[in-house]
């Protein structure tokens, strides 16, 4: 009796935990994303400008590429070694006696070069020193003819003594950065060359020493990383030479359709701004459209050839450089289609030659802290851009989190809502995407974003608003489960094909929100 | 449908022979005076009341199966401005050993407890359970205040010893106590505000949530008293009154190093820029700007213990009727004062039945039935202390109540 009583309580124990899951469902109405997109903002960072009649005008200047000047003038690291010693076969030295005092040059090697004076924008000298006699003693190293503020590069290093086999050592290390070098040697007629000064002391402090002429003083010199921001002499006959790629990849979201692309004025600048004479040439400026297989070479009559380059004006914060331009609209060559072509990668191919005809300025080329060679590319024309079923399409990483099981989607809708003052219209599809990038479904939006249509004064567009729809149902539902990105294309069009003018006061603003079915379970 | 009413009556009543198991606690004990052997007790009780969700929508939670659109709007419509839940089950099990303890106190032995037992309460706004249930699209265009919702759940095993009287069955036990899963939240602040469109969301709260530390073993320690005291008055031969004064859980504990969130926030949201959504992978930062900071701390909580004193009925009563009555209270938010008064009807010596009407708790009035059944040395009694709701939807609780003893 009593075991059957229990049996049954265990029974029940048993049945009575066992339960089915808990599950409902909530109607959930909840902004996601809210932004706009402002041609005004565009304005404030020197891209584009406001004509007086609100249209918005293009006004580029980039800078394309800009040459490496350590390449032109380039000080290798060096090091210099120099003993000392007295003439005599010994010397009674008192304390405080000065035994060593000599200069020494140092020749930097260049190939071509020849530098008459240097400033440094940075590098270090390290200087070592060895003491064989067994007093302390005080090495004053100097750098004679090397300047900073009107005072000379020096300095004290007290030195422990030692023996002839086991030396006292110090090391100094020396930042030569904003110092001027004159290197035109002790007599000033010579170049490429670098002075120091070592006078040795005996310590002041010390007890008297006897130094024969075995016992060697060395010096040790290394200069490291030293780069020029002032230079003056003849920087030899340089030659570069390169194709450059510049990479767009927001171009590379166009996958399709076309633009019109109206008045256009472009301008390439070669520009030299160091005080040596050169000449240039571009080889090429080509536009490459990857998604579309299609590569298009800008033409222009000047493309090909040798051309001078002439030295920059004025010394350093006054350099002015020279320029060499070549000018492209509507009516040369073959500018509009080279834009049209959309291209997300552009190469361009130049040579640039320093010193064609070897040391012209009699040893006086010059290069400022401002000096550089480059190229610009400078825009100036209205913003007049017609789309034809242009299709731009991107892939963002999204996580619906619906491995967590708590709340899943069970279905719904997106609702994008905008405000448009582009003369662009636009449909809009989304792929689901799973973690391989496969499609898993696409959505086609109920309704477009309609282009907006110029005023009647003709300096503005007025506001169109419209409201784009993506169903989510009970299947697409499930999918997003797996959806780890989604994939956003979208198919642009213009107003009108050509002379969409682009006013001050477009936008598109737009809000997305979820209207969504959710399914807790508990 | 007959068949679905014997499923949730039996099931009520397996409340406490189940995992739900409990017992004779808050059903008037019938009080043997006369000197116990060795005695093994188990009782349990489990219960769910409310001022205002309805069995059709707590069942759903109890048995399972999915919450119907319609359904949940209807509850979401009867909600007060202020309601009470409240839900739990304990299992409690006593060996009363016969030994004398005491050379001046005969009647006194020694007795060991164990106790499982888990406890709900909330106190929450109508407007909670509309969005917890329907979700935010019937409120479009309002504002929904969620402030003054106050939940919490502990779980905890509790173990002990004391003494108990073998004559008037009066006992005293000192438990440890373990926590095994705690959870509160209170809501000081809290409203939100949807426009006409769904396209602005405005919200404020102020809120704590503390929640048990992740530790697969220690979760904080504590210590409570269980107690009966049976007090006699009237006749010495038949005890025909006797006042009980009883508690169970009484006492405190630690939640060590629990994961306390504070959250303190003020939004206007519209939706997030464009760039927050392609560039955020880790949404850390998002619930940063919410305005919730979180760490730890350890605790200190009363358990959800309950004290109650009344009337107790005899079982050697020379009237076959006698009346019972009483006062419970509760240590928790949300528990009202619960007055109840009953009828004991004992026939036969082996047999014994009552009623009893309850007001307060977490529910308002509720009706109780119970039986026992006695034999030299079993004892089983099973009842509930909501008839009604054990088999009708429309009704605002469950309840189920065992006790099995053994004495040998």
């Amino acid at each position: 009796m009593k075991i059957s009583v229990f049996l049954l309580l265990i029974t029940l124990l048993v049945v009575g935990c066992r339960k089915e899951k808990t599950s409902w469902n909530t109607d959930w109405v909840v902004p996601l994303v809210n932004d706009s997109l402002l041609i005004k903002d565009y304005v404030s960072d020197s891209t584009l400008a406001i004509n007086p009649d609100q249209s918005i005008q293009v006004v580029l200047d980039k800078r394309l590429f800009d040459l490496d000047l350590s390449d032109l003038v380039n000080i290798p690291d060096t090091t210099v070694e120099q003993i000392f010693s007295i003439q005599i076969s010994s010397l009674v030295v008192n304390p405080g006696f000065t035994f060593i005092n000599e200069i020494e040059e140092h020749n930097f090697s260049f190939d071509e070069m020849t530098l008459l004076e240097a400033r440094i924008k940075s590098g270090v000298a390290t200087v070592r020193v060895e003491n064989p006699v067994a007093t302390n003693a005080v090495f004053e190293v100097s750098l004679p003819g090397v300047m900073k503020n009107g005072v000379e590069f020096s300095h004290t290093e007290v030195v422990e003594g030692g023996t002839q086999t086991n030396p006292g050592i110090g090391v100094l290390e020396l930042n030569l950065g904003g110092y001027t070098i004159d290197m035109r040697g002790v007599n000033g007629n010579l170049y490429n060359l670098l002075q120091s000064k070592l006078i040795v002391t005996s310590d002041p402090n010390g007890e008297q020493v006897t130094i024969t002429n075995q016992d060697e003083f060395k010096f040790a010199v290394k200069f490291e990383n030293l780069q020029l921001d002032y230079g003056r002499g003849y920087f030899g006959n340089v030659f570069f030479s390169d194709t450059t790629t510049v990479d767009l990849n927001e171009f590379k979201k166009i996958i399709g359709g076309n633009v019109v692309i109206d008045d256009l004025n472009l301008e390439l600048v070669i520009k030299n701004g160091i005080k040596a004479s050169g000449q240039a040439n571009i080889t090429l400026f080509e536009s490459i459209n990857n998604n579309q297989n299609t590569s298009i070479a800008l033409d222009h009559p000047y493309f090909g050839q040798l051309l001078n380059l002439n030295a920059a004006q004025g010394v350093w914060e006054s350099i002015t450089p020279s320029e060499l331009k070549f000018a492209f609209n509507n009516s040369s060559g073959n500018l509009k289609y080279f834009l049209e072509n959309l291209g997300d990668e552009y190469k361009m191919g130049y040579s640039i030659e320093i010193n064609p005809h070897g040391n012209s300025s009699a040893g006086n080329d010059m290069l400022f802290p401002k000096s550089n060679i480059g190229i610009e590319l400078k825009a100036d024309f209205p913003l007049k851009v017609g789309a034809d079923d242009l299709i731009l399409q991107d892939t963002f990483k999204i996580d619906f989190k619906n491995d967590a099981k708590l709340i899943q989607v069970k279905s719904g809708e997106f609702v994008l809502k905008t405000t448009n003052t582009f003369p662009y219209g636009a449909e809009v599809e989304l792929f689901l995407l799973d973690e391989n990038e496969q499609v898993l479904k696409s959505l086609l939006s109920q309704g477009g974003i309609s282009p907006a249509s110029t005023n009647s004064s003709l300096n503005a567009h007025v506001p169109v608003e419209s409201e784009l729809k993506f169903v989510v149902n009970e299947e697409t539902a499930e999918m997003l489960m797996d959806t780890k990105s989604i994939l956003v294309r979208a198919k642009f069009s213009s107003t009108y094909l050509n002379n969409n003018i682009v006013y001050s006061n477009a936008a598109l603003k737009f809000v997305l929100l979820s209207h969504l079915k959710l399914k807790a379970t508990v | 449908m007959i068949g679905r009413i014997i499923k949730i009556s039996v099931i009520n009543v397996a409340f406490g022979l189940s995992c739900y198991l409990n017992g004779q606690e808050l059903l008037p004990v019938v009080l043997d005076t006369t000197l116990a052997n060795e005695q093994l007790n188990i009782v349990g009780n489990a219960f769910t009341s409310s001022t205002s969700i309805r069995n059709e929508f707590s069942r759903k939670f109890l048995f399972g199966g999915e919450i119907e659109e319609s359904l949940a709007k209807k509850v979401a419509k009867r909600q007060k401005d202020y309601n009470r839940l409240g839900g739990g089950y304990r299992i409690r099990g006593e060996f009363r050993a016969k030994n004398q303890v005491f050379k001046a106190h005969p009647d006194w032995s020694w007795m060991i407890d164990i106790t499982q037992e888990a406890h709900l309460s909330a106190e929450f706004s109508d407007e909670l359970i509309g969005l917890g249930f329907v979700g935010n699209e019937m409120y479009l265009g309002k504002e929904v205040t969620v402030a003054g919702t106050a939940a919490r759940w502990d779980q905890f095993l509790a173990i002990g010893g004391g003494l108990h009287n073998r004559k008037t069955k009066s006992f005293v036990t000192l438990n440890l106590v373990l926590p095994q899963s705690f959870f509160e939240v209170d809501v000081a602040k809290g409203y939100f505000g949807f426009s006409e469109l769904g396209d602005h969301v405005t919200a404020e709260i102020k809120a704590d949530i503390v929640r048990e530390n992740p530790s697969l073993y220690f979760k904080g320690v504590g210590a409570a008293v269980n107690f009966d005291f049976n007090i006699p008055f009237g006749s010495p031969e038949t005890y025909n009154g006797i006042i009980g004064v009883t508690a169970r859980s009484l006492g405190f504990f630690s939640i060590h190093k629990s994961v306390f969130s504070k959250v303190e926030t003020q939004q206007d949201f519209s939706g997030l820029p464009l760039d927050d959504i392609i560039n955020t992978e880790d949404f850390g930062g998002l619930v940063d700007s919410l305005g919730v900071n979180t760490y730890r701390k350890t605790m200190y909580r009363m358990l959800p213990g309950f004290f109650q004193i009344g009337k107790v009925v005899s079982a050697h009563h020379p009237k076959k009727i006698q009346s019972f009555f009483g006062v419970r209270m509760y240590a928790t938010k949300g528990y009202k004062p619960l007055i109840y008064a009953g009828a004991h009807y004992q026939p036969i010596r082996q047999f014994s039945l009552g009623v009893q009407g309850a007001f307060g708790g977490y529910a308002n009035f509720r009706l109780g039935f119970y039986l026992n059944y006695t034999t030299d040395s079993f004892v089983v009694s099973a009842g509930s202390e909501d008839v009604l709701g054990m088999i009708s939807k429309s009704q605002y609780g469950h309840s189920g109540l065992i006790r099995i003893a053994w004495e040998f």
